[in-house]
Parts: C-alpha cells; structure tokens; sequence
C-alpha cells in the first residue's frame, strides 16, 4: 500500500475525522460466542475538545443483550468493517479502498466492550485512530465498577419509567437513567451494575451522553472475531491503552513515525484563502497536538 | 475537650437512634431451586422510590440494609425472565423470602429512528422505511421521494438526471432492462433499502481497469419477503365512455439462488403492455397519425391491452446467473387529434391543420436467455434474444382533404451477444477480453393512401385513387472486439491493444404502386384487396426506375488500436485511440447509385475523471466521430414516407465528422442529503451532403445534394436535489438550456435555422404531519426557433405545468388523495390553459387495499401540447379519457 499516499489524504481530513483511519477488521472470520435476546441503540454524544465544548460528535452504539455475555460497539465501526470485508471480498486491497469512507455523524465511539457475566469480568477491543497493521489492543477489566448511588428522580424513556441513580467513574460524574422493566444489569459502554438497563446516561459537564433511541427483541448472532487480524491483537492493560492515546494526542505525528518506521509523511499545503495546494515532507521534528478529551480521565 | 467529649458522648449514643433495618432472604423459583443474580430492590412504599438495591448469590440469598425511618417498605424481586414480585412489610430487620415464578421476557419495542441515508464514495443507501408512508404501495412511490433520484412517467428511474443502467434485485439482474415490472410490483414494505452505486463497472474482471460512469440501483429486501412465494392480485372496474377494465396477477419468489417474477395483466385503462424494448429494425415509412403527449399513458391511452411476463433467474453451482425472459403482448390503441404544423420557410411560412384518428393493433412476442458468471477473474455472459411483432393501423386525416391510410408490418429481430473475459491466475492485472454481438433484423412494411398523393411524380400527372408503399427492409449487424487486458504497465499507466471487427449488411426493396380504381375494393370480400385493384401497366423504365428500389449497401470495418488509462485513486484518464479501415459499397440493382468507397479513418477519444474531495469530483469527455448514412437515406427510389413526404435520396457515398465535448461537476453529500450536477455539453458536425427539402402545397420531396455544412449545438444543465429531516421535506431540481443551429436546405436555399430552449423543473415531496402528505411538480418551459436572414424569429412557445397532490391518511385504514394538474401553453398567439382534477380514495381492510378512482373530473377533452423541432413548430390537441371512475381491489392471494 502506498503510504505516502494515504498520509497526504489523512491530513488533509478535519481532525475529527481521523477516526476515519481506524484500522479496520475483516467481519467474514469470527466465532459465534452467544446468541442475543434484545438489541438496544444508543446514541453517543462525544466531545473531541475539551475547549469547544458546544462542538459535539455523535455515533450509534449497539448492545447485544445475550444469555451470558453482552457486547457493546460502534455502528460506524462495524459498518466500516462491513465496507472493509466486502472489499476483501472480491479480491481488493480493502485498507486502500477504505480511505473514503464516510462517518455520517462525524464520530466514531472507539471501544468495543463484550461482558462476561458469569466471570464478571469485561473484554475491551481498542483500536487506534492511525495506519493500517497497528495491533487491536485488548484489555480486561472487572464488570460492575461503578458505586452507584440512588437518586430520587424518575423520567420516562421511550416509554420506558426510568429510576435515577448517580456514580464518580474515572474522574468524570455521571447520571443514569435505568428502568427495572427491562432487568438487565447493563448499559452502554462499560456502565451496567443497576437493577435494570440504562437507558440513559450524562456526564455532568455535558461532554459525554449516552441516550438509549432503540430497543428490539432479536435473536441475533453475537460474534468475537478471530481473522488473521487476530493475530494483531495485542493483550495489555487499560493504562497501556490510555498511555498510547496520550502519545498519539500528543504528538500525533511522532506517533505515526514511531509504529510505522520509516514512513514518510507528507503534509498537506494550504494557501492563503485555505484551499489545498499541494504536500511537501514533513520536517523532522514536525508535531502536531490533537486535542484530547478522553471519557476516562484517570 | 468538652466539645470533643460531647462528639464522643453524641457519636456513641446517637447511633442507636438511626434506625438500621437489614432485611436479609432468599428467592427461589417453583422448583424450590435459587434463583441467581434477581434484583432486589427496596423501595419507598410513598412514591415506589428505590432507596437501596442488590442482587441474589449463587445460593438465592440476598441482603438489603436501609436507614428509612418510613413505617413500612416495599421490596421488589424481579430479573431476566421471572415475574416481578412487590412485597410490603414492615420497616425492621427480618427474613423475607420470596418464591418467584419464570415467565419469558419481552420487550416493549422501540424501532430506532433509522438514519435515512448513508453511504461511501460510490455508494449510497437510502432506508426505505425512512422515506415510505402508508399511501405508498410498490417500491416505485418511495423511489419518487427520496433525494437524487426521479421516477419518470415512464417508469424509468434516473439518479441525479441520469437513467440508471442497470437495476438489481438483491444483486441480481433477473429483468434485464425491464425493470418497471418490478418497480410497480414489489410492495414498498417488503424492501429494506434501495442501494444506489454509481460508476457502476458489472463485469468485475473489469473493475480496477476499466473506469465507467454507469449508475445502478440495487433493492435489498427485508428478510421476511425472501424466500417466500407471494402472488398479488390487483382488480379494478368502472367506467368512462365505456366499461373499463383492469386486471393483473403477479407472482414473485425472491432467494438466494433463485428469483422469479411473474405477471398475467389485462386492462382497457390506458396501461399499454407492449413495447419495443428490442427492436431493431424500424420502418422507413409510417401513417400520419396522432402522436401521443408525454404524460402518464391512464390519462391518454384509450386502448386495451393484454400481457404475459415470466421472468426466473437461476444461480447455478460455479455461481453463474441463467436467467429466462418471456413476453407476450397485445394491444389496440385508438387515438384523435388535431394538430397545427407550421414549417418555417425561407421566404415564406407553411401552416398545416391536420385533424387525425387512428386505430392501431400491436401484437408482440419476445423470449432471452442469458447466462452471466460474473467472477474476479473470469467473465462469461451469453445473451440470446428474440422478438417478433405484428402490427395494423389504419388512420384517417382530414386536411380539407380526406385521408385514408392503412399499415401493415412485422419485424422480427433476434440478438446475440458473447462476453468473454479471463485473467490471468499468477497476474490477475493481465488477461483477454472478447466481446462479439451479432443481430439481426427484417420488416416488411406496406402502406397505403388514398386518394392517391404525389401525382406529377408517381403518375405522370395524372390523378390516381390510391398509393400502395412496399417497403422490405433487412439488417444484419455483427460487431466482434479483442481486448489484452494490460499488456504493458508503466506506474499507474496502463496500455491495452486491441482490435474490432465490424460488419453491416442492409438490403431494401421497395415499390410504389398508384391504383387507378378503388371501388374494386369494395366488390369482394373473399379475395385480397390487392387482388381487386387496378394497377396500371407500368410500361416506362425510367418511371420504374424512378418508384422502386433493389439496393445492398455493405460496410465492412476492420479497427485497431489502444486504450490507454491512467488510473489512481482520485484521477482516472481513458484514452482510446483507434485506427479504422472502412468499406462501403452500395449496390444498386435499379437505380444509378452504386457506388464504392474505402476510407482509413481515426476517432479518438479521451475521458478524465478527478475527485477533487469526497464531495465534489469533475469529469470531462472529448470524443470525435464519423458516420456514415445507412440504406435508410440512401435509396435512390422514391420512398412514401407519409402521404405528405416523398423522398429519395440519389447521391454518392457520404460521410459526417463531428466531435463532442462534455464538462461535468458532480456534488454528493450524502450526511447532508444533498446532490447535484451541472454539465455542459457541446457538439459540432460537418456533413457532406445535405437533404433537399421542397414543399408544394402542402406535400414535401427530399432529395439529397452533394453540398457541405455544418452545425453545432450546446446544452447546458443544473441538477440539485436536497433531503431534510424536517417533515421529510425532499426537493429535486432541474434546469437545462439548449442552443441549435443547424444548416437546411429548403425551396432550394440554405438556410441556417437557430433553436433555443430553456427548462425548469422542480419536484418537491412533504410530510406536513404523520397523516398529511403534499407533493408537487412544476415545469416550464420556453421554445424558440428563428431562421437567419429571412424571417424575423418565430413567437416563442412557453409552457407551464403544475401537478399537485395530497394525501390524507384518516382513520380506520381509509385515505384521501386530490390531485390537480394544470397546463398552460402560449404558442402563436394562442394561449391554452386547461386543468385535469382527480381524486383517489383508498380503504385498507386487513390487508386488502381498495381504491376509488375518480379521474378527470373537469372531463377535459383534450390534451394540449406544443413544441418546435428543427424547421417546424408543433402544436396539438390530443384527445384524452373522458371523465373516469375505477374501483379497484389490490390484495395478496397466497
């Protein structure tokens, strides 16, 4: 793959859409873990930086509600790797026809988490928003860590009566929104633990949303992927994880640079009235900070 | 130290005063088994608030501690399938225990609001649910609303003003072409999204190498209308003038391996189910009858039709696609109108009115096979087709004069067509294609007129009852190509030879025959009419010479060449540069006009594409050409085209070079619902020859004369189309401008003849509320025509129309549809407005629709129209049906 090529298109992409790059999997090679009973959507709302407060990007979050595991992941994402595989599919280099794949909403919830409720323990799939053959980080952490605390506040959600409750998680105050109608110790994302499903959940400085837009009984298929992008994965730890999106953040070229050695990166030109006049190399000691606000902060 | 022995003496004696209740238990299902991970919840028996909660251990135990100074508390068991269970007790510490009953789960549904398009860089998906309401029944009312695409009224569906190339059914193309069949048959429910790709490549040993511009449409269904066999009736009857009719019955099986779609239809209510989808060979001549306007055919086709589709697709073991097509068709259509002709002459201009019925009787019968393997590597479709049809006419024109006119012809064409691609296994870059499609084509065509028209030149002057025209008329066609996939490859360069071979073969037979008396005719019935006719000696070989013609015309055509292309991600540049050897030889057999010619010749053409962002992407074509007239005008014998138009073309060997350029910007944001398109295309000609026309009275000669001209001609179009999520608002517009001038050689002068057009359309759809849905559709247009240095410019001719409806959902399954079309059009100082009101209602009963049609409510008579075209303006007014009543019933028989 050229790879020239493709870094001149990355940066000439607005920044959110760098999630765009995300190193994508074939869907074709997986194994059936569980079978679902409900598939609940959500809609996340995520808030790239944290000094543009008011400047939101959303994505749709499934979660496969099964007898003994449930997963969570990005619609975006799967649909991306849907686009990926069927490139696959017939024959093509799929990482190079991936560079024009559209993010309706503009973002993308990068965490895949599957819980396994008879080790209570959680799986989370981490993918890097950077060039192709990076490992798929993956890793473990205990179910339920949220201390939850009740609140006395009821709304109704999709028809649903809500019950509200409130936890500290990871540096951030969060509010939730569950419903014993539907007794289910889950949530969105890595939240679950409540005496019923969350149908909602806030962060208090409105940087963080989740709001439940679906709820189906589906008996589908729930599925961990084992291609030869497996092999990829890489085990660690959640602050391995968190020390690689600081570094990527930080100096996102340096990144690049450092998980593809020898690369050469070009910049994408503009002139006076922004418009795209053609790359040049980068020079060595080239930087560029993204802004990071991350859901975990601790 | 007192304080703090105060906090020491509050501390340890305060704490009793908190009342701690734990209320400890187990939970066990019917079985007396416990039950794992329940929720148990304490809540305020006051406003069933939860205070504290907890989940049931392995063992079914569960412990809840609470500091409620509440009297009594509610506890709640409940968990994955077990009946929830509340219990009220008292506010201190006990044993509560509960025995839980297993009871299945089900969720109170809600269907996510689903987002109505999304897509890629060539690709776009439109959610039909998100688009579709209850007054829509086939796929083809949700197509009409979502953004960027358009059903005409036709039934042909067009992506951003362009028709599609190639439509599929769960990617597979079972209907060849004939796509309205399942547009106006499968129920807008059964389908999950509308799929629209554009540079669409089919053949996929072609993709990565050959670039195309092709659009295609892809109808994905919903799970539960695969694999099922669903037959649909449709029954209606009413009345207009007459007892109208309408019945079908359709049949359709969607799998994975195999697909059919059946249709059994007849109907007196303007649906004409015979077409000429595969024609190929067209007649030479025709009566003078009412042409038709471009509306929707219910309003104006007073006919009766009757047909049968069958149409299956098999994949078989290595994944091909054999597919079987069968249509047979009949109709008889009858037709009236009057119509204003008005020729613009050099030195004068010539005004016809022609008051004209026709009765016409087709009947047509066609069956394909295809055989596509369509892999990554190897390419191999077969197609045969073959059609037959069968038509009479008879029409009557009233000119002053009265004009009789009877045609009789069938053609009958058959079509070949072999694909063939492989690749290379260790270099799937290289490889050879072989493309071979052979037709062929007959008709023989007769007409007559009376009384008898062109006297001076038929029958030397004398008047004659009437004409009887014979025209037969053979094609034969056969186009071979070989192509190396990527001989050479430079970077992103690619070089492909190839070569062609063509080959055409026309034969034509004609004769006039001027009958002296027609009241044979009447005298016997049992005996042919052309038995009974009096048909005089023709004794003079240069009059015979002069009406009949016996002419082969060959042109054989050996080319070769390369393509040369360049292709990276967001540029693609084709270039095709070909050498062509030609032959032409015409052999007249009667006439003068024999006559050779050998020619080496090069068309080459370039296209570039450039995406300049994932939104926006130009492209441009320049192309050159050269044609050559076919037998059709190159007969040397005079030809009755029509009672008015005798022509002849007596003239050597000509040619006609050209080229065309076009410029396209196209826009497509997709998260935006947005798309659009503007274009611009221009072509200019040169021809060697140019046709005579010459008028007296009201009959016009063509003849063919060696004298160079050219001509050229511009169009210019804008095409927007934008989706909003408010009230699912979706607006499509159209703007196009054309400019013509074009060299004529009239009454024996050259006169250049300038055309000018300008229209606009705008289609909008809305849902005002849930229940309330408004579409509208508005046109206008502007016509000139001027003819340089001699008249001053024609009257423009404006046209406007406007066609609104709205539907109102009511309740208990009933819905109400008024519609009002008007028309207004200005033409020579005559301005007609006219407006057509209709209303449906419809009524759903379980799952049988029943809908009451009222059309034409006004009871307009006539449809008015008109146009200019080259040398002449057009104006008509075509009888339409008179006011209409239809009831009819849809509902799904298995």
């Amino acid at each position: 793959m050229n790879k020239k090529l493709y870094f001149v298109m990355l940066l000439t992409l607005a920044i959110p859409r760098l999630a765009l790059a995300q190193n994508p999997i074939n869907i074709d090679e997986y194994k059936v873990i569980d079978q679902s009973r409900f598939i609940i959507t959500y809609e996340a709302m995520m808030t790239d930086d944290s000094l543009k407060p008011t400047e939101h990007n959303y994505d749709r979050l499934v979660l496969m509600v099964g007898d003994s595991i449930s997963r969570c992941y990005s619609n975006t994402m799967h649909r991306y790797d849907s686009a990926f595989t069927v490139s696959e599919r017939k024959g093509h280099d799929g990482y190079k026809n991936m560079s024009h794949f559209v993010v309706d909403s503009g973002g993308v919830w990068v965490p895949d988490v599957y819980k396994y409720y008879g080790s209570k323990r959680m799986t989370v799939m981490h993918r890097m928003g950077t060039v192709d053959r990076v490992p798929i980080y993956l890793y473990d952490e205990p179910m339920d860590l949220m201390d939850w605390k009740m609140s006395f506040g009821t709304k109704e959600i999709l028809g649903y009566p809500c019950f509200k409750a409130e936890c500290d998680f990871r540096g951030r105050h969060w509010t939730a929104w569950f419903t014993m109608q539907i007794p289910v110790k889950d949530g969105p994302w890595k939240f679950g633990g409540l005496p019923g499903l969350i149908l909602e959940m806030e962060e208090s400085r409105g940087h963080y949303a989740f709001r439940c837009i679906g709820i189906e009984n589906q008996q589908k298929p729930m599925i961990w992927y084992d291609g030869p992008r497996f092999e990829d994965y890489q085990r660690c730890t959640r602050a391995d994880v968190m020390k690689q999106e600081e570094d990527y953040h930080a100096d996102f070229i340096g990144y690049i640079r450092m998980v593809n050695p020898g690369i050469k990166i070009h910049i994408a030109k503009r002139d006076a009235s922004g418009k795209y006049a053609g790359s040049e190399e980068a020079p060595k000691g080239y930087k560029k900070v993204l802004p990071y606000n991350p859901v975990e902060l601790e | 130290m007192k304080q703090i022995a105060l906090f020491i003496f509050v501390f340890f004696f305060a704490i009793p005063t908190f009342a701690q209740t734990t209320i400890s238990g187990e939970v066990l299902n019917e079985k007396k088994q416990p039950v794992f991970n329940a929720s148990v919840m304490l809540l305020r028996v006051a406003d069933s608030l939860p205070m504290a909660y907890t989940f049931t251990d392995e063992k079914g135990h569960y412990q809840l501690v609470t500091q409620s100074e509440e009297a009594k508390l509610l506890i709640a068991v409940y968990g994955f399938n077990l009946k929830r269970q509340f219990k009220e007790v008292e506010n201190k510490t006990q044993t509560v225990d509960f025995t839980v009953q297993e009871e299945a789960l089900q969720l109170k549904e809600v269907s996510v609001k689903s987002e109505k398009i999304w897509g890629g860089n060539d690709t776009v998906n439109y959610v039909v649910d998100a688009f579709r309401d209850t007054t829509d029944i086939v796929i083809a009312d949700v197509l009409k609303k979502m953004p960027g695409i358009e059903v005409k009224d036709d039934g042909k569906v067009e992506y951003k003003g362009k028709p599609i190339s190639k439509f599929y059914i769960e990617n597979m193309d079972m209907l060849q072409g004939r796509y309205n069949l399942a547009t106006t048959s499968i129920a807008a429910s059964d389908v999950a999204s509308v799929q629209v790709m554009e540079n669409h490549q089919e053949v996929r040993a072609l993709q990565n190498i050959q670039f195309s511009d092709n659009v295609a449409l892809n109808i994905k269904l919903k799970e539960n209308a695969k694999g099922t066999f669903a037959l649909m009736a449709d029954l209606g009857a009413g009345w207009a003038d007459s007892l109208q009719y309408e019945g079908s019955l359709t049949g359709m099986y969607f799998a994975k391996r195999n697909q059919f779609l059946g249709t059994l239809k007849a109907n007196n209510s303007g649906i004409n189910l015979v077409d000429n989808e595969n024609v190929t060979v067209y007649p030479l001549a025709s009566m003078v009858k009412p042409s038709a306007p471009g509306i929707s055919g219910v309003r104006h086709t007073l006919n009766r039709s009757q047909g049968i589709t069958l149409n299956s697709l098999h994949k078989l073991k290595n994944d091909a696609d054999l597919s079987f097509n069968l249509l047979v068709g009949g109709d008889r259509n009858r037709k009236s109108s009057e119509s204003h002709t008005l020729y613009l002459l050099p030195d004068d201009t010539l005004s016809l009115v022609e008051r004209m019925q026709s009765l016409e009787t087709a009947k047509m019968l066609e069956g394909s096979v295809n055989y596509n393997l369509n892999k990554d590597l190897d390419y191999l479709k077969i197609s045969l087709t073959a059609s037959g049809h069968r038509n009479w006419g008879e029409g009557l024109v009233d000119n002053d004069d009265l004009i009789r006119q009877e045609e009789n012809y069938k053609s009958l064409c058959a079509k070949a067509n072999i694909h063939w691609i492989r690749k290379s296994r260790r270099d799937p870059e290289s490889g050879i294609e072989f493309n071979s499609t052979t037709s062929y084509g007959t008709l023989p065509y007769g007409l007559q007129v009376a009384p008898g028209c062109f006297p001076e030149v038929l029958n030397d002057g004398e008047d004659y009852a009437t004409t009887i025209q014979n025209i037969g008329y053979q094609s034969f066609k056969s186009e071979n190509f070989l192509r190396f996939l990527t001989s050479v490859v430079w970077k992103r360069l690619r070089i492909m030879p190839y070569f062609n071979f063509s080959m055409e073969e026309q034969s034509l037979n004609s004769d006039a025959l001027c009958v002296i008396a027609s009241e044979a005719k009447q005298s016997s019935k049992e005996t042919s009419n052309l038995d009974c006719f009096v048909v005089p000696p023709r004794n003079d070989a240069k009059r015979e010479q002069q009406i009949t013609n016996d002419i082969r015309w060959h042109k054989y055509q050996p080319a070769a060449g390369a393509y040369f292309t360049y292709d990276r991600r967001r540029v693609n540049v084709t270039l095709m540069v070909p050498v062509q050897l030609r032959y032409l030889q015409l052999d007249d057999r009667i006439g003068t006009a024999s006559d050779k010619q050998f020619k080496v010749l090069s068309q080459p053409s370039l296209s570039f594409r450039y995406d300049f962002s994932h939104n926006w992407k130009v492209s441009t074509k320049i192309s050159t050409y050269n044609n050559t007239p076919s037998l059709r005008t190159l007969y040397s014998g005079y030809i009755l085209q029509n009672y008015r138009t005798l022509s002849r073309y007596d003239c050597p060997l000509s040619d006609t070079y050209g080229a065309n350029g076009s410029l396209t910007f196209s826009y497509k944001n997709v998260m935006k619902y947005a798309f659009g398109d503007f274009s611009v295309n221009y072509n200019r000609y040169r021809n060697e020859v140019m046709y005579a026309q010459s008028f007296e009275g009201n009959t016009m000669v063509i003849n063919a004369v060696e004298q160079p001209s050219w001509g050229d001609y511009l169009s210019v179009s804008l095409y927007a189309g934008k989706g909003f999520s408010w009230k699912r608002l979706n607006i499509n517009a159209k703007c196009s401008y054309g400019w013509g001038r074009s060299p004529h050689l009239i009454q024996n002068q050259v006169a250049t003849y300038y055309n000018q057009g300008w229209n606009a359309n705008l289609t909008a759809s809305i849902a005002i509320t849930d229940y309330i849905f408004f579409n509208n559709k508005a046109s206008w247009s502007r016509f000139t025509t001027s003819l340089d240095g001699f008249t001053a410019g024609s009257q423009p001719i404006v046209s406007l129309i406007d066609n609104a409806n709205l539907s109102v959902v009511l309740p208990f399954g009933l819905s109400v549809t008024p519609s009002v079309e008007f028309y207004h059009t200005r033409s020579e100082g005559r301005t007609d407005n006219f407006v057509l009101l209709d209303c449906s209602l419809g009524y759903t009963f379980r799952k049988v629709k029943f809908s009451l049609d009222v059309n034409n409510i006004l009871n307009a008579e006539s449809f008015i129209y008109s146009y200019y075209s080259g040398i002449y303006g057009y104006y008509s007014a075509y009888s339409i049906r008179p006011r209409s009543i239809m009831l009819s019933v849809r509902f799904k028989v298995i």
